[in-house]
Parts: C-alpha cells; sequence; structure tokens
C-alpha cells in the first residue's frame, strides 16, 4: 500500500565561511587550529546544555503551569457549588416539610427555589437565549424540526437555551417556519 | 512567522492541532470546542456555514447542508447551490478553511501549511483530492499521512525500533477501522485495512436510548419515541450514561417530568450496571471482531507478531472495547493520548518534523524519582520532585539545629516516602567548619543539578564563610523501570503510616523550636514580667521539655504543648512591646493598638 516517511532532516544552518589569520609555520597553524577547535567545541559543549536547561525549563514550567491551571478548574468548580448550596438547603427543607398540609405552599415554595437557583446561574453569567418570534439563528438556534422557502422565524420552542457570559453554551430547540406562516397562528 | 498544523479530516468530526513548545496540542475552534463538525451549509442568504451552525440549521434546509462529504473524496460526485457545481473536495475546503481560520485566531499568525490525514484505504484519487481541497482552503499540504500512522506517530512508535508491527484500532463516533502498520528504518507502511463504514459509538448511544424507552414503557406504559421533546432529552442522557459507565459500573438516570399523562407528571428514573449496558451492545462489540481478524489475516502476520496496540476514536474510552482488543491480541495498548485527538496530535508532531521544529538533540528525559535530602526527625524533603525535566538545578536554604554546631551532613535519598527509611540512599557528605551560631542562624545553601545524562551533583555552601563541599553521583540513581515502579508502590501503600511519622516528627522539630526560642526570650526579657506571668511561661516550657524527652510522646500532646507554651509565651512579646512603646513615645499616650507578638516559627532544618 503507502508509505510515509515520518522524518526528514531539519532545516540546515548556513555557515558563512570564518576569516582567521592563519600562522604561516604549519605546526603553529596545527596548534592553532586546535586550539580553535578545542575552544568551539567547548562553547558549542556549553551552548548546548544551556539550550537544553531553558528547553527542560520550560518543559517544567508547562507541567506547573498544567498543574496550576487544574487546580484553578477545581477551586472554581468549588466556588460555583458553595453558591449553589443555599438551593440544596431550600429542597432539603421542603422536602422535610409536611407536603400534604398546603399543597399550594410547597408549589409557592418550589417556585421560589426556582428563582434562587436561577439568580445563583445569573450571577455566574447565564442568560436564557430569546427564541419564539426571533429570527432563526443556527448561532443560537438548533432547528428540530420546520423548514420552508423565505425568512426563517423560530415559531416554538422545544427546550430553552442558555448563553454563559455571552458565549452559547446551549443553543435553543426549535421548530422553525417561514416568516408568512407563522403569522397565521394568532 | 507562518505556522504548519496538522489536520484530522473526519467523515463526521475534525480536528487541528499544532506542535508548539515541544508537544502537539489540539486548538479550540471558535466555539471552543476541540472537534468540529464536517458538516457544510450554504444558507438561503448565501452565507457559508460550517460545523455546530451548519448542523444546526440542517434540518431547516436539508437540500444544501452537506454531511459525510469524506465519503465522496476522489470520486466524480458534485453537488449544485445556486446553480454552481461544488466539488467534494471544494466542499472539504470549506471545513478546512474554518479550521485554518480558527487556528490563525488561536495562534495570532497565518497559518500556511498542514499535514493532513486519510484512511489508510485511501486510494490516489482520494489522496488527490485531499491534496487538493487543502489547496482551495489556502494550504500547502506539506503531506499527506495515514490516519493510523498519525496514531503511531503520536506515540512516538517511529522511534520503538526496527520491524515493528502495530496495530491501530479506531472505533470512532460513525465508522470503524482496524489497520496493521510495520516500521522498518523509520519508515511505516501499513500491511492491511479493514473495517465497517457504519458502526461507531452512534450505535452504542442508540441502544441505551432504546432500551430507556422499553423500560419507560413497561413500567409506565407511555411510548416516549412519539415525543420529540423527551427523546431529545434521552439521547443526552443515553450518550452521558456511556461515557459515566467508562468511569464507575453503574449509573443513574434521572429525567425528572419527562412528559404527563391524565394522572399528572411522570419521571424517568432507571439505573444501568456496566454489565447490562455490556450485554446490551454485545453485539456491536462482537462485529468488530471479523474486520480485526480480517486484517490480520490480509497482513500476513499472527495475533502474536503484533507489538504495539493503539485505540484511536472516543468509543475506545469502553471498558468492554479495552477488554476486548486485550484478550484478542494479548497486549496492553498504549496509553496517555486523548484516543479523539491522536491522529490530529500525530498530524501536527509530523507538520513539527517536516518545518523542522522537532529536535532530536532536545530529546529531554524526565527525573523517575523524586531527590531531596534528609532533614531534622528522619524527614525527606524533596528538592526535585519526579518526573521533572532534566536538565535541571535547584537550590534551597537550610540551617543548623543546635547551637554552634560545627558541621551539617548531607543525606543525599531519592524516593517518594516521606519519611527517608523508606527511600533509597545515594550518598551523603559533611560540610565543615561552620563558624560558631546560634541553631537556625548559619544559611546553607543546597543545590541539586541533574545534568542531561542524569547525572546528580549536590552541593551545600555556608553562605557567610563561603566554604563549600559537594558530591557527584553516578549511576546510582539509574534504577530498572519495575524498581521504579515498586518503590513507587511501596510509597503509597505506606503512605498513611510515613504521614504520621513525618506529622509526629514536625511536632517535634516545631516542639523543639519554640521551647528554644521561648527559652531564650525568658532569659532576655524575664525580668518584665510579673512573677506569676513568669512561672506560667516557664510551667508551660517545661511541660513541652518534659514530652521531648519522651522519645514516645503523643503527636498531639506534643502540638497541644506547644501551642500553650506560645501563647503562654505572648506576654512577653506584648511586654517588650509595651516597654518599647512607652519607651518612645512617653507623652504622646495613645492607649490602643496593642499588637500581640507572635513568637511563632517556621521549624528551620539542618
Amino acid at each position: 500500500m503507502t508509505e510515509d516517511a515520518p522524518r526528514e532532516e531539519g532545516a540546515t544552518v548556513d555557515l558563512s565561511p570564518i576569516e582567521i589569520d592563519l600562522p604561516e609555520d604549519p605546526d603553529q597553524a596545527v596548534e592553532f587550529l586546535t586550539e580553535e577547535l578545542t575552544q568551539a567545541r567547548q562553547s558549542a559543549e556549553s551552548y548546548l546544555d544551556d539550550l537544553r536547561r531553558v528547553a527542560a525549563d520550560f518543559e517544567n514550567f508547562r507541567k506547573r503551569a498544567t498543574r496550576d491551571r487544574d487546580e484553578i478548574v477545581e477551586r472554581a468548580s468549588s466556588r460555583l457549588v458553595a453558591s449553589l448550596l443555599p438551593v440544596l438547603d431550600s429542597f432539603d427543607a421542603a422536602l422535610a416539610s409536611d407536603q400534604d398540609r398546603g399543597p399550594e405552599r410547597v408549589v409557592a415554595g418550589m417556585r421560589n427555589i426556582y428563582q434562587q437557583l436561577v439568580s445563583v446561574l445569573r450571577a455566574e453569567g447565564l442568560e436564557p437565549i430569546e427564541a419564539v418570534g426571533q429570527p432563526f439563528d443556527p448561532e443560537r438556534h438548533e432547528a428540530v424540526a420546520g423548514g420552508g422557502d423565505g425568512h426563517l422565524v423560530v415559531t416554538s420552542e422545544a427546550r430553552r437555551g442558555y448563553t454563559l457570559k455571552g458565549r452559547v453554551l446551549r443553543p435553543a430547540l426549535v421548530e422553525v417556519a417561514a416568516e408568512d406562516v407563522s403569522g397565521d397562528d394568532t | 512567522m507562518s505556522r504548519a498544523v496538522g489536520i484530522d479530516l473526519g467523515t463526521t468530526n475534525s480536528v487541528v492541532a499544532v506542535y508548539e513548545g515541544g508537544e502537539p496540542a489540539v486548538i479550540p475552534n471558535a466555539e471552543g470546542h476541540r472537534t468540529t463538525p464536517s458538516v457544510v451549509a450554504f444558507s438561503k442568504s448565501g452565507e457559508v456555514l460550517v460545523g455546530e451552525v451548519a448542523k444546526r440549521q440542517a434540518i431547516t434546509n436539508p437540500d444544501r447542508t452537506i454531511r459525510s462529504v469524506k465519503r465522496h473524496m476522489g470520486e466524480d460526485w458534485k453537488t449544485e447551490i445556486d446553480g454552481k457545481e461544488y466539488t467534494a473536495q471544494e466542499i472539504s475546503a470549506r471545513i478546512l478553511m474554518k479550521l485554518k481560520r480558527d487556528a490563525e485566531a488561536y495562534l495570532g499568525g497565518p497559518v500556511t501549511q498542514a499535514v493532513i490525514t486519510v484512511p489508510a484505504y485511501f486510494g490516489d484519487a482520494q489522496r488527490q483530492a485531499t491534496k487538493e481541497a487543502g489547496q482551495i482552503a489556502g494550504m500547502e499540504v506539506l503531506r499527506i499521512i495515514n490516519e493510523p500512522t498519525a496514531a503511531a506517530l503520536a506515540y512516538g512508535l517511529d522511534k520503538a525500533g526496527e520491524d515493528q508491527t502495530i496495530l491501530v484500532y479506531d472505533l470512532g463516533g460513525g465508522t470503524f477501522d482496524v489497520s496493521v502498520l510495520e516500521i522498518g528504518e523509520g519508515v511505516f507502511e501499513v500491511k492491511a485495512t479493514a473495517g465497517n463504514t457504519h458502526l461507531g459509538g452512534d450505535d452504542w448511544d442508540e441502544r441505551v436510548m432504546n432500551w430507556l424507552v422499553k423500560s419507560f414503557k413497561d413500567e409506565q406504559g407511555v411510548d416516549l419515541s412519539k415525543d420529540k421533546m423527551a427523546l431529545q432529552r434521552l439521547k443526552e442522557a443515553a450518550e452521558k450514561a456511556k461515557i459515566e459507565l467508562s468511569q464507575v459500573t453503574s449509573t443513574e438516570i434521572n429525567l425528572p417530568f419527562i412528559t404527563a399523562t391524565s394522572d399528572g407528571p411522570l419521571h424517568l428514573q432507571m439505573t444501568l450496571s456496566r454489565s447490562e449496558f455490556t450485554k446490551m451492545t454485545e453485539d456491536l462489540l462482537a462485529a468488530t471482531k471479523d474486520p480485526f481478524n480480517q486484517a490480520v489475516k490480509d497482513a500476513g502476520i499472527k495475533v502474536d507478531d503484533i507489538d504495539h496496540l493503539i485505540l484511536v476514536g472516543g468509543s475506545t474510552r469502553m471498558p468492554a472495547v479495552v477488554d476486548l482488543v486485550k484478550s484478542l491480541t494479548g497486549k496492553d495498548p498504549h496509553k496517555g493520548v486523548n484516543p479523539d485527538e491522536v491522529v490530529a496530535a500525530g498530524a501536527a508532531l509530523q507538520a513539527g518534523v517536516l518545518k523542522g521544529d522537532v529536535k532530536d538533540v532536545l530529546l529531554l528525559d524526565v527525573t523517575p524519582l523524586t531527590l531531596g535530602i534528609e532533614t531534622q526527625g528522619g524527614i525527606f524533603t524533596k528538592m526535585i520532585e519526579r518526573n521533572t525535566t532534566i536538565p535541571t538545578r535547584r537550590s534551597e536554604t537550610f540551617t543548623t539545629a543546635a547551637d554552634n554546631q560545627p558541621e551539617v551532613e548531607v543525606h543525599v535519598l531519592q524516593g517518594e516516602a516521606e519519611m527517608v527509611d523508606r527511600n533509597q540512599s545515594l550518598g551523603r557528605f559533611n560540610l565543615t567548619g561552620i563558624a560558631p551560631a546560634p541553631r537556625g542562624m548559619p544559611k546553607i545553601e543546597v543545590t541539586f543539578d541533574i545534568d542531561a545524562n542524569g547525572i546528580v551533583s549536590v552541593s551545600a555552601k555556608d553562605l557567610g564563610t563561603g566554604k563549600s563541599q559537594q558530591i557527584t553521583i553516578t549511576g546510582g540513581t539509574a534504577l530498572p523501570k519495575d524498581e521504579i515502579d515498586q518503590m513507587v508502590k511501596d510509597a503509597e501503600a505506606h503512605a498513611a503510616e510515613d504521614h504520621a511519622r513525618r506529622e509526629a516528627a514536625e511536632a517535634r522539630n516545631q516542639a523543639d523550636h519554640a521551647a528554644y526560642q521561648v527559652g531564650k526570650q525568658v532569659e532576655e526579657h524575664g525580668s518584665a514580667l510579673s512573677d506569676e506571668e513568669r512561672s506560667n511561661v516557664e510551667d508551660k516550657l517545661a511541660a513541652v521539655k518534659k514530652l521531648l524527652d519522651d522519645p514516645a510522646a503523643d503527636t498531639a500532646a506534643l502540638k497541644g504543648a506547644t501551642d500553650d507554651l506560645v501563647k503562654a509565651a505572648q506576654v512577653i512579646g506584648q511586654k517588650m512591646y509595651e516597654s518599647q512603646q512607652a519607651a518612645e513615645s512617653s507623652g504622646d499616650d495613645k492607649g490602643d493598638g496593642v499588637v500581640e507578638a507572635e513568637i511563632v516559627d517556621e521549624g528551620d532544618e539542618s
């Protein structure tokens, strides 16, 4: 079948010739060049070591950054969870209450708990996406049914969508229709 | 600088990655997701939509929404939109353009080159079409490589040695492929491929969904399959359950108010165990066996010849899949790279190699075990944590534990236990000639340096006198892998016990430190205290000293006595502060603002 060559030579370095004042005497020249070469090798070795250390430092930095980021993410969720605890408390209280005596009050309480939850989530930056009556926008709406020729408008919402701090967290699930048709409903 | 990326141009989803800072990294798209649906749509207003957005409007615009165009690559396939004909490569190019655009936004610079992956069974026409798609998208296609080869590259198997046989098992959302690769002289050769173009993780979700619908019908008599809204919730819950069952052995599916009858609302609440899930999807899993055997047969190898096993595709996270492949091959799969992203990662790596960004000279090792020194009380103080990339160097300053201590011993060890006795000693040396000074005063800088070859040198320098001493540990740190694993395991097994011992040693160090400090203060400033205050402090001091003399003293008792002592001794600081204030501002008496000096110090060790 086919072959993939996984590696290839890296970019080659362009070395321009170096100007050296070479001694006339051949023995001296050899000595001079040997000395030069030794020094060049030493400095090459020391640069390579520096390079390795910088690369290793970077690698260790990245490991630490990843660890820090994971920690931040964890802490961020614990902050959110803490802000949701009052909602949990309300549910506990609701379930502990005598539900047979005053079901209307229980339902009213449920509405309050809902409000409590909504206000926590709003504080986090959650906003519902407007749907019914809006022009169909696939950036924010996901069509589950409908279509037609012409300008599409959302006619009903099957599930609410949300944005979090301006970014779509979940699109609204909607049914759509071409504009002139949607007017017939009312 | 323009960048080269690696692109996994998939049938249902695509991924783009870049080689950056020594490793491949997946680039999230503009919507913040790491995969982009391979869907292209032409809206009625003439806009071209790609990815999530195209998917969301698909039902309203079916004639102008194109999915799975990859299945048509290299064919004489065309689609007509608004009187213009588009080939498969032109549609694919739209996907690549979005990936390119999102990568450019993420990287903050132009992306002009790419390595793109294709299935191993793609022929020349299909490869050519893929290359054209890249060019239409405005990128130079550095190379087209096979998906299984990219996965093998991501695991570094090009360096695995000569004549290795690799089996790649790729179970995606909607397609299944098995490939057998052979590597020789650094070149991969695809020996055989087999698969099923209509089998994938979505089939597993569907089974769970059908089970939910059936169970609900049996229990409540209501058929949820007619309810579009309920189905949507079931679909999401089914996928979530599948994913959870990869981690836990049982999951709860809870969908309150899933529907309503004349009797009121109905709630769905069911428990699905991993074994039930495995049973209901058994035939799907079994369906991957034939292609597996076929590929092995076509490659002309025996199962025993397989040296490496690689899993690709999110569905290979399912434990049943791993178990099956393990039992088929008798091998453990390579782990560590996200199976959804491994192909794109390999492509990015290849792009890095072709661009000369991957330099073998800088392949750096990591330390297999933590290195450190012994400090007071037999505590192992870590200097360089395990898995730190080398070469590296780290210094820390220590001090003496006794007054006029003339020398310190530096005992170098490696291991993961908190106490020295469970770790391996690498060597020790003394730094002598420390100038006479109260304990805690001398500053001794201990430096660990590991060079690129893993040779550890440890030096200690008295910052007061400039005297230093060092040791080089050669070969001693190199342990066979199983011994390293054993040490890590031992440390884990005894972690709680060692931790308690460490706490005891630290409590003792702190008690000793506090006793020393308070004793000195009483000596210096005791005259400022009333007899009652002084005897109170002295009593507490005696209590701590008594506990310190008892080697079996309880840790909690020691901590309590230390706290009592520190609290009692606060009066000394207070007196010192008051007398100082009185001396400074005898005329301007403010009266308030008394600050309690704290006489606590972190226990320094030698």
